[in-house]
């Protein structure tokens, strides 16, 4: 399927979904609220403690931001799809999927675009925009490479999580549960990793390598002194589009094992 | 009439009993935010203290307000958008039982179900890793479930009173969005009133949302006199006198409107 088939499905979603607008910007504003109500609460602790483990509020303030956007991006393509694909076997509707002359990987995703996430994406952006006007750190134009490429890379790790998690509905058929853990484990680069004991900021960057997506890009960007973090800030650039691949390669080996859930 | 209720959440008790499989997840997830939350306060607070509240306080505190949120009842709003969107609701206004009484036994039963299976199993592992301290006043073991029963009461009525208002806009979820936002800053479930600066602590007072976190957490720890106590119960059962009356007010304009749509 090429770039043109899918923003074509793309532009279809997004006119059906303004054919109600008001529900669709009332949920917008809802979205809003609740990652306002996010910051909020970081912004009033860090009224009384200047600083967590030495991050400022607008040093943690992109951190977050980084993490929702990233997110957002990636889950536009993947949460509808990958949340739904166990129903969508149970029901026996995954089929079509594989009857069209399309990769059943692109057409389903593309089927199932969310456009939803556009309330995510304009706050965290917002906040990022502004959390870097306000954090002294040098910008040069490397810089500023480097943050476009975290972002994509980040987008693609976010996406490689759920896709990896989805993947796994071919087997065990019901994993809702799978996501509710991921979505908890996500809780934890919320705050910077360095919080945490030495074993679970391992496990963060290497076995489930959340950290990657806003962690080391931030130390990389802020702190250009500490040198194994540089390198990690590097990894964090390569990890998200070859953890996409493995994970679409995985989703496929699935697809193709797909039997049907019978009946 | 009592025989009926009890009967209500004995059925609501048991029908959690087919999702056992949630509860491992429900206490792996509790146990990660408050690790998280104990993790931020470490950082934050050291060995020393800030307005005295040191770490083992805020272990507490976070512990308290984990236990909590798992027995708030605001989501009684899915309940009743689920029934009147199917059309349910219709068999449940035969019953010769007042509605949102039958709703409240309901809910009853699933917090039953939760205390037994997650706030207790939550609360013992968080003791042998955090450790956790237990008052010694009988009189606040009193105050502290008569506050939790306000907390039960406050949470219901809200999502009671959400899910009537959708009636007229029929956008659920972003209305509950929207208010699980406030609860988010003001019912200081992670950052404690205490922490809030003059002004914001101001709003938190004028607002309903501190019953269902932050009071609780206070008086469990003792760091409410009785005086304090007596007037935080007094301000909490206006809070669901008025909610009360307001969903009085809205379910009889709603149900002039109900219109079950087919047959």
């Amino acid at each position: 399927m090429n770039i043109r088939l899918f923003s074509y499905f793309v532009t279809l979603i997004i006119k059906s979904r303004m054919e109600y607008r008001g529900a669709f910007i009332i949920g917008a504003v809802g979205q809003i609220t609740g990652y306002a109500a996010n910051y909020l609460v970081i912004w009033l602790l860090l009224q009384n403690f200047d600083t967590i483990n030495g991050w400022s509020w607008t040093e943690i303030a992109f951190l977050y931001s980084l993490n929702i956007l990233t997110y957002a991006i990636g889950a536009s393509f993947t949460y509808t799809p990958m949340v739904s694909l166990d129903q969508t076997i149970i029901n026996g509707d995954f089929d079509k999927y594989l009857t069209k002359p399309l990769s059943p990987f692109t057409y389903y995703l593309a089927n199932l675009f969310n456009i939803g996430y556009i309330a995510h994406i304009v706050i965290s952006l917002l906040v990022l925009l502004w959390s870097i006007t306000q954090v002294d750190m040098n910008w040069t134009a490397i810089k500023l490479i480097y943050l476009v490429l975290a972002i994509i890379s980040g987008s693609f790790l976010q996406a490689a999580g759920l896709v990896v998690i989805g993947s796994l509905s071919f087997i065990f058929l019901r994993v809702r549960y799978l996501f509710e853990i991921f979505f908890k484990l996500k809780e934890f680069i919320a705050y910077p990793i360095s919080i945490y004991g030495t074993l679970l900021q391992m496990v963060l960057t290497w076995i489930i390598p959340l950290a990657m997506i806003n962690y080391y890009p931030s130390i990389y960007l802020f702190d250009d002194s500490v040198l194994t973090n540089k390198i990690l800030g590097v990894v964090a650039l390569v990890i998200g589009p070859l953890g996409f691949y493995m994970s679409y390669k995985l989703w496929m080996y699935g697809a193709n094992k797909y039997q049907g859930a019978g009946g | 009439m009592m025989r009926a209720y009890y009967a209500i959440t004995c059925k609501a008790f048991f029908r959690n009993t087919a999702y056992r499989s949630e509860v491992w997840l429900r206490i792996f997830g509790n146990i990660s935010i408050v690790f998280i939350q104990i993790s931020i306060w470490r950082a934050l607070l050291g060995t020393g203290s800030l307005n005295g509240i040191n770490i083992e306080a805020m272990i507490t505190y976070s512990l308290i307000n984990a236990s909590v949120s798992m027995m708030l009842m605001n989501k009684v709003i899915y309940v009743v958008d689920d029934k009147l969107k199917t059309g349910n609701i219709i068999s449940d206004l035969l019953k010769p039982i007042s509605y949102p009484l039958l709703l409240f036994y309901d809910e009853l039963g699933n917090v039953v179900f939760q205390i037994m299976f997650t706030v207790v199993p939550t609360i013992f592992i968080a003791w042998l890793i955090f450790g956790f301290s237990f008052p010694t006043e009988p009189y606040t073991i009193v105050a502290f479930v008569i506050s939790l029963l306000i907390a039960l009461a406050i949470s219901f009525l809200l999502g009671y009173l959400i899910a009537l208002v959708s009636f007229w806009f029929l956008t659920t979820f972003a209305l509950d969005w929207m208010v699980a936002a406030l609860i988010t800053v003001f019912s200081g479930s992670f950052l404690p009133l205490w922490f809030f600066s003059a002004e914001w602590r101001f709003i938190a007072d004028m607002l309903p949302f501190q019953f269902l976190g932050f009071v609780p957490a206070a008086i469990y720890m003792g760091k409410m006199d009785a005086s304090e106590i007596l007037w935080m119960i007094m301000k909490g059962s206006v809070w669901i006198l008025i909610l009360w009356l307001a969903t009085q007010l809205l379910w009889s304009r709603a149900i002039k409107r109900l219109v079950v749509q087919g047959g």
